[in-house]
């Protein structure tokens, strides 16, 4: 738990176990102050347990997490002075005006202004004027965006915040989110929306059945750690030489064209073809999409 | 069939609950009769005419007394003329289940949008709650039967079906309207509140009548008016065919109102809709500074139900004291009944309230936790209490606010109900105590906060049982403090109700070892709340 004072985000081996290899499992990670740190992952991957973990609202089986050099679970309440938080699921409010649902919230916190309040139900299109259960999926988050902008946190926590949000109010809230990064405020946001991932985000966490399987800047991932080739062969494609390229992966071999992902020098590919009449070669960086699935593609190496 | 599967597993909790208790009862009171009565026609007779008088005194609860020195009356009176309440009670959930709560929860959407017609998907839940009641119904009376066999006072089985047929209809009579009630607003908790409403008010109805006011020209809108004029047990095995065919003819025209009102409205949307009063948009907080003080804020936002409380328990005190002085007088002036009274210390206005009233009144408290805890359970359901635990307040802070706000709107109801009652009996001339009916008053405190203790803990510990814990703890106090006395079960079996533990300060003298110990119940609970709180997973 040495990850440093100042580090806003840092958890050691934190696990949640929730048996039948469901949960989070050994989680070692750090977010650096004032970054945009984008935490991808599919359906079940164990993103918003992380979360939740992190904010305190669930014991981990072991490990710990730390929120600014404070423990989120022993320090909970200093932790979320700091934090606005969106979690994963829309809540309930049934009959209560938006209006009263932030002035509420606005209490229990302490320290929040109107106006800032006004600004962010401005520009988020939102009537907090009207009930809650009369309004859209969309409202229910942008209400969720207003209480966890609203207070000018330090750390923003967001659980796949832009559901149901329209592509309009996308927008705005990428705005929102390079306003507060250039305020100085740190950015913890899952997502399995790529493009918005790509976006925003600075560095990126990939996790996959509770693991997190590979952290890095989307330079680093997209341009070092592999990129997407094809090439069309005059005749037959030589298969077992491709095969045996070293980091050539996900074969895809269609007439005399053959795709593939490698990852590594792209030397070896080009000895295996040079004996070949080539018609085409094209080689690219591949989509944060497409890193995404290679590393779905595969067993988990959890243990 | 699959999705009357499913309806009859929806509707499985509350019809379990029913039955048990119905059967409860049922089965224990032809016991308690056979240890209480006597063996000889004579010592019936006698044992007959003094319940008889108690049971005027609980006309608000249990139909008027016939034929008590009988095994058949006692059954007719005591083991199952309590369910009017349970099964009205049962009617207002489920249809507010069927007609609201799993359209909040997107069941019926879903459902719907498999290609199931609203006319098949009602119509199977009505269906399926027929059955339900029908089961409930037969255990209930059946158990009546057994019981008396046990003690070899047997009653003839065709009377018990026969009080069976009333009571199924008597209970799909109180679904009708409670299903019809939930057509009219959008939430579970509207439903509950607008069917419960109508029905205490035809419930009241037939309790006035029960009392020999004059409610003539309305008394037979009241399903449980046409349900007391069944006598088969008593009155040669026989059914007052109007009333019964009317209670059927009314709960089928009324669940086909129900019916047609679904299949005409919106999804999630009330069968009339108003025009929104305030649409003016605005982009800032609400104003009301109440929002922003602890507890204040909770108190605030059950405003509407704090009132509708208060003044629905005020009313009930009222109601008593309507005829505390009538009752009380006749008695007196019966030399057979003045002797009876005065044993049983009840022989002034201000022991009749204690007895009467207090007794209801704590139930009223008990059940006005229950709904709090109920509404803690829903927080942490709903994904509320995430967004609250998410704000720089720490989880203790959360239980002790929540038994804060439950401590202050039971004593506003509470003090409220008092203050009625002592104004009554002042301006209807009924000399009360004032000292002992404060004292009363504010003891009842101790059984809030005993249930909230309860509640709270049961939230932290497994949110979704406490409802259920929280019923029995109540049913099972009701039951235990009712019993006790009757079969001679030792003290500490007794006190183990938290009714008994109350007591009957107004009544008699205050034990303030008892209230002390529902005192510390409420300590010990609130404090393995705070532990369950800081322990436990939120939405989990």
């Amino acid at each position: 738990m040495n990850a440093g004072k100042r580090t806003p985000v840092a958890t050691h081996a934190l696990t949640k176990d929730y048996g039948a290899h469901r949960g989070i499992f050994d989680l070692d990670l750090a977010v650096n102050e004032g970054e945009v740190f984008g935490f991808l992952g599919p359906n079940g991957a164990g993103k918003t347990t992380t979360i939740r973990l992190l904010m305190g609202m669930i014991h981990p089986t072991r490990g710990g997490a730390t929120v600014f050099g404070l423990d989120s679970e022993r320090d909970a309440v200093a932790v979320k002075r700091q934090v606005g938080y969106v979690p994963g699921e829309t809540p309930q409010f049934g009959g209560w005006r938006g209006s009263m649902i932030v002035a509420y919230v606005a209490g229990l916190r302490g320290g929040v202004s109107d106006a800032v309040v006004a600004s962010l139900a401005k520009r988020l299109d939102l009537d907090l004027g009207r009930r809650y259960r009369e309004y859209s999926h969309g409202n229910k988050q942008k209400l969720l965006l207003v209480l966890a902008f609203m207070h000018r946190p330090t750390l923003l926590i967001l659980d796949e915040p832009t559901g149901g949000l329209d592509p309009l109010h996308q927008q705005v809230f990428y705005e929102l989110i390079r306003e507060a990064r250039a305020g100085g405020t740190t950015v913890f946001l899952s997502s399995h929306v790529l493009s918005e991932v790509e976006h925003v985000c600075d560095r990126v966490g990939i996790v996959r059945e509770g693991t997190l399987v590979t952290v890095g800047t989307l330079a680093e991932l997209v341009g070092v750690r592999a990129r997407r080739v094809e090439v069309e062969f005059a005749g037959t494609p030589p298969l077992a030489r491709l095969a045996a390229v070293p980091g050539l992966e996900q074969l895809d071999v269609r007439g005399q064209r053959v795709r593939g992902l490698l990852r590594g020098d792209i030397a070896p590919l080009l000895s295996a073809i040079a004996s070949e009449r080539i018609l085409d070669l094209e080689s690219r960086e591949p989509s944060l999409e497409e890193i995404f699935l290679s590393y779905y593609a595969g067993p988990a190496k959890r243990e | 069939m699959t999705l009357l599967r499913i309806a009859l597993r929806l509707g499985r909790m509350g019809a379990i609950a029913t039955a048990a208790l119905g059967t409860v009862g049922a089965i224990a009171q032809p016991l308690a009769f056979a240890t209480l009565a006597g063996n000889t026609p004579a010592e019936r007779a006698v044992f007959g005419q003094q319940m008889e008088l108690l049971a005027l005194q609980l006309t608000y609860l249990l139909p008027l007394p016939h034929g008590l020195g009988t095994m058949a009356g006692w059954i007719e009176w005591r083991a199952l003329g309590f369910l009017e309440v349970v099964v009205g009670f049962w009617a207002v959930m489920a249809a507010s289940g069927a007609g609201r709560g799993d359209e909040e929860r997107g069941l019926v959407e879903h459902w719907l949008a498999q290609g199931v017609s609203r006319g098949r998907y009602i119509g199977l839940r009505i269906v399926a709650f027929a059955a339900l009641a029908m089961a409930a119904s037969t255990l209930a009376v059946g158990a009546a039967g057994v019981g008396a066999a046990i003690v070899n006072d047997g009653v003839p089985a065709g009377a018990l079906a026969l009080q069976g047929v009333a009571l199924v209809g008597l209970v799909l009579c109180c679904y009708a309207v409670a299903l019809l009630a939930a057509q009219l607003v959008t939430t579970r908790r509207g439903a509950i509140t607008l069917g419960g409403a109508v029905l205490l008010i035809l419930y009241l109805v037939n309790v006035v009548d029960r009392n020999g006011a004059e409610v003539a020209a309305i008394r037979s809108l009241s399903p449980f008016w046409l349900y007391d004029q069944n006598h088969p047990l008593t009155a040669g095995g026989v059914l007052d065919l109007s009333s019964t065919l009317g209670l059927f003819a009314a709960a089928a025209a009324i669940t086909v109102l129900a019916v047609v009102a679904f299949v005409r409205r919106d999804l999630g949307a009330p069968l009339v809709r108003r025009t929104p009063r305030d649409a003016r948009p605005t982009v800032r907080p609400a104003g009301n500074p109440l929002l922003r003080v602890p507890v204040l804020a909770i108190l605030d936002q059950q405003r509407v139900s704090l009132v509708a409380w208060t003044a629905v328990v005020a009313a009930l005190g009222l109601f008593f004291l309507s005829f505390t002085r009538t009752l009380v007088d006749a008695m007196l002036a019966t030399p057979s009944f003045r002797v009876y009274m005065e044993r049983a210390g009840i022989a002034t206005y201000t022991a009749f309230i204690g007895l009467s009233w207090f007794s209801a009144l704590v139930l009223l408290v008990s059940l006005y936790a229950i709904v709090q805890a109920n509404g803690w359970a829903a927080d942490d359901q709903e994904g509320r209490l995430e967004i609250f635990a998410a704000q720089p307040i720490s989880r203790a802070r959360i239980v002790v606010e929540r038994l804060a706000a439950l401590l202050i709107g039971a004593a506003v109801i509470v003090a409220a109900s008092s203050l009625a009652l002592l104004i009554g009996a002042a301006s209807a001339d009924i000399s009360l105590e004032a000292g002992r009916v404060v004292v009363g008053t504010a003891l009842t405190l101790l059984v809030a906060f005993a249930f909230g203790g309860l509640g709270a803990a049961g939230v932290g510990w497994r949110p979704r049982l406490t409802l259920g814990i929280l019923a029995a703890v109540a049913i099972v106090g009701y039951f235990v403090q009712e019993l006790a006395p009757l079969f001679q079960w030792p003290e500490w079996l007794a006190n183990l109700s938290v009714y008994a533990l109350y007591g009957n300060p107004v009544m008699t003298s205050i034990d303030w070892a008892r209230e002390a110990t529902l005192l510390a119940i409420g300590a010990a609970a609130s404090f393995a709340a705070l532990i369950a709180m800081q322990r436990r997973d939120i939405g989990a």
